[in-house]
């Protein structure tokens, strides 16, 4: 009997209760072997037999709880931080121990300890720091030798040689039977750091979880078309090759395939670096990761593999962590240049004192050692991304995704914000004529399953219906079948300009038909006008639609400045004007004739259920349609700028205070240890000073 | 002054173990789920901790 095993993610799931309660319910299921939550992560481990059950089943039984589950593939190690708690609690215990004998030692100076005893002690703390010095002291040994094979030197250079210096020095005055030794010197900087290091760790981990647990909202569904012509939505990862799907114009290919329809002019910038669309005809091949621009089209799988959406996702991740400001940019440089700096310093430190001052080799050695420690640029280098890990972390729980920490300095910087009306500022309902004939019904409802455009969407009532392929779309003014039908603007399919209606419909052959369209806020907007208006934000709606229409939806939401008849490089170009006149713009979008316009922006906004293409463009991605999440996230943003520059301030003044001290001499290595590491743990605990608004 | 000596390593020897115990604690993934093991204290049944395989963890 075989077993299967599958890991879950419980987006869902608010607390850690509600994992507990999946738990248990699921393990009085037969045929169920294991389960195991983890309220951390929001996951769930099960194991079943085959026999019993499919993923599809143990999905819906989560389902039927009230919680979606979406199965996790390549489920990242996170054994990773084990490592690091070895050497952590390595460094500790020995921390621990030798900082008790030192302060015996010390007191015994005061007093009357004799030579013998403060040896042994001495030597008992030599004993100890040697596995913290080497094995807990790997983590900068290690990639410290691995940049010195490259000849480079990195920021862990000086912590190594500090280690291995003091330590040496300090056995070296141990044989000498000196009085001063500085073992506590050593355990105390590792120990400082490694915390540091923990914490790093685990707050990477929680961004690449929270990315990972998240993958089912950037679209990984496609259309599947079935043996009776209709078509089912399933997950990516259930293609088979053989399957014919239909994607649309906007989406991106999750397979390799040969194109079913005439023609389509696909974008695969993402795979060949041109940004220039190419052509295809009937039968060509198309890549994963390949992007319609026409659409929609079918699509016969001949290859399914590794989908490039978990490669985005990790990329992801990691790109928010690694973006740095241009302060931090500023502050990199400084670094980079800086290393070198600090041996240098270090040595001047020694020459003066040995040659200059006259003290012994082994003092001169260790206040060399102290500016090289105290010097370390640790701190200002972790800045910026302790606050920007925890604001993508904080910002994922809300369901806003920010895609760069540039986005995430832009976001907290806007001046005015430009929103599309149809789909995004407002949410449309439509529908159609009941005395229509049916075969005319049809039609358009083919027509519409065709388009991406938020009108188009109000009208399907049958998502199961395939879409009308061979069609062209010009965004902005409607979709045109092949054999002349249209559906769209009163413009575009002949129907009467100065009428209310916002949607027309065009058979061949007859007149165009006005649509009853209805347009309300989306959730949370107003909320967010409000928001603007306390910060100053100027909002102009943007649109594609008459102008009656838009100054009606203008004036409904609080009399917002708008621009109507906007065609997709109008957009864009009421963006550029505001961008080259010093302003930081953001724009809110979700079509395809809004991505010119998303990417002219600073920082764009898109949703999860938007077109690939659109949420391609946008710096950030709201899961859903609510614009409260995106109105808290502004605010973060703004928390956010403001942590960085008090990181980067304090660093700054840490470095400007206490390199003359350990010039001067006043600081001993373990002094120096200690306020190096715990500049950096400052830096790192203020970042998590950060909160969500309410 | 002599027991010193001797009483010392002893110590440090026995405060080895709790690093032992530190290590094991690591070793069976215990600091994974902290939120989730502060609820279990609460549930009332026991489930048997089966460790997953299939991760290797």
């Amino acid at each position: 009997m075989s077993v299967m095993h599958e890991t879950y993610s419980l987006p869902d799931a608010r607390c850690a209760g509600c994992i507990l309660k999946i738990e248990k319910a699921l393990s009085h299921v037969s045929g169920i072997r294991h389960v195991r939550g983890n309220a951390t992560q929001k996951r769930i481990q099960i194991s079943w037999e085959q026999a019993s059950h499919s993923s599809e089943k143990i999905q819906s039984i989560i389902g039927g709880l009230g919680y979606t589950a979406t199965p996790i593939k390549d489920a990242p190690a996170d054994d990773d931080l084990r490592p690091l708690l070895y050497r952590l609690g390595v460094a500790a215990f020995c921390m621990m121990n030798v900082m008790a004998l030192s302060i015996s030692v010390w007191f015994g100076g005061i007093g009357d300890m004799g030579w013998g005893t403060t040896q042994f002690l001495h030597s008992l703390s030599a004993v100890l720091a040697l596995p913290v010095a080497f094995y807990s002291g790997s983590v900068f040994h290690v990639p410290a030798w691995e940049a010195a094979k490259r000849r480079q030197m990195i920021m862990d250079t000086p912590i190594s040689i500090a280690i291995l210096v003091t330590y040496l020095a300090s056995l070296f005055e141990l044989f000498r039977g000196a009085e001063h030794v500085y073992f506590d010197a050593v355990v105390g900087l590792i120990f400082f750091l490694l915390i540091g290091r923990v914490l790093e760790h685990i707050m990477h981990q929680r961004s690449g979880d929270a990315a990972a647990n998240l993958r089912r909202f950037l679209s990984v569904d496609v259309q599947r078309v079935t043996a009776d012509g209709t078509t089912e939505l399933i997950s990516a990862d259930q293609l088979e090759p053989g399957d014919v799907i239909c994607v649309a114009a906007g989406d991106r290919l999750s397979a390799d395939g040969e194109l079913m329809s005439k023609s389509a002019i696909v974008d695969e910038s993402v795979l060949t670096g041109e940004s220039v669309p190419k052509t295809l005809q009937k039968s060509e091949r198309i890549c994963a990761g390949a992007i319609l621009i026409s659409g929609p089209v079918f699509v016969k799988i001949t290859k399914v593999g590794e989908a490039t959406e978990i490669g985005q996702m990790a990329k992801m991740a990691e790109d928010v962590v690694a973006h740095k400001g241009r302060l931090q940019r500023l502050s990199d440089q400084f670094a980079r240049g800086y290393i070198p700096l600090v041996f240098g310093g270090g040595a001047l430190g020694f020459l003066i004192w040995y040659f200059v001052i006259g003290a012994s080799f082994v003092q001169a050695t260790l206040i060399a050692v102290a500016v090289l420690i105290v010097t370390c640029p640790c701190a200002s280098g972790l800045a910026t991304p302790a606050v920007t890990s925890r604001a993508m972390n904080l910002s994922m729980g809300q369901g806003v995704i920010i895609k760069s920490g540039r986005a995430l300095e832009y976001l907290g910087q806007v001046d005015h914000v430009f929103v599309d009306k149809t789909g995004t500022a407002s949410f449309v309902t439509a529908s159609l004529d009941a005395d229509l004939p049916t075969h005319a019904h049809r039609t358009v409802q083919k027509l519409a399953r065709a388009s991406h455009h938020p009108f188009a969407q109000a009208l399907v009532s049958d998502s199961k219906i395939c879409p009308q392929d061979d069609v062209s779309e010009i965004p902005g003014k409607g979709i045109e079948s092949a054999n002349g039908a249209r559906l769209g603007s009163a413009e575009f399919t002949g129907g009467d300009l100065n009428s209310d209606y916002s949607l027309w419909f065009r058979d061949q052959g007859s007149k165009a038909i006005p649509i009853k369209t209805v347009e309300r806020p989306a959730a949370g907007f107003e909320v967010f006008l409000d928001h603007a208006q306390r910060r100053q934000m100027d909002v102009s709606l943007l649109s594609g639609d008459t102008e009656k229409s838009v100054r009606k939806f203008a004036q409904q939401v609080g009399d917002v400045e708008f621009w109507a008849k906007c065609s997709p490089m109008d957009k864009s170009k009421r963006i550029r004007d505001r961008v080259d006149q010093g302003e930081r713009v953001m724009m809110i979008g979700d079509g395809i004739n809004d991505c010119v316009a998303l990417a002219t922006a600073d920082v764009s906004v898109s949703f999860a259920a938007a077109s690939q293409i659109a949420q391609n463009s946008a710096d950030v991605v709201l899961t859903n349609r609510d614009f409260s999440n995106l109105t808290k996230a502004m605010e973060m943003a703004r928390r956010a700028r403001a942590l960085i520059a008090q990181n980067l301030g304090f660093a700054m003044i840490y470095n400007v205070v206490t390199i003359p001290l350990a010039l001067v001499g006043v600081l001993t290595p373990a002094l120096a240890a200690l306020l190096m590491s715990s500049s950096s743990l400052i830096v790192m605990l203020n970042a998590l000073r950060l909160r969500m608004p309410k | 002054m002599n027991a010193i000596l001797y009483l010392l390593p002893i110590s440090l020897l026995l405060a080895v173990i709790s690093l032992i115990a530190f290590f094991w604690t690591v070793r069976r993934n215990q600091y994974q789920d902290l939120d989730g093991d502060c609820l279990r204290a609460l549930v009332d049944e026991d489930l048997p901790l089966v460790r997953n395989t299939v991760d290797g963890k």
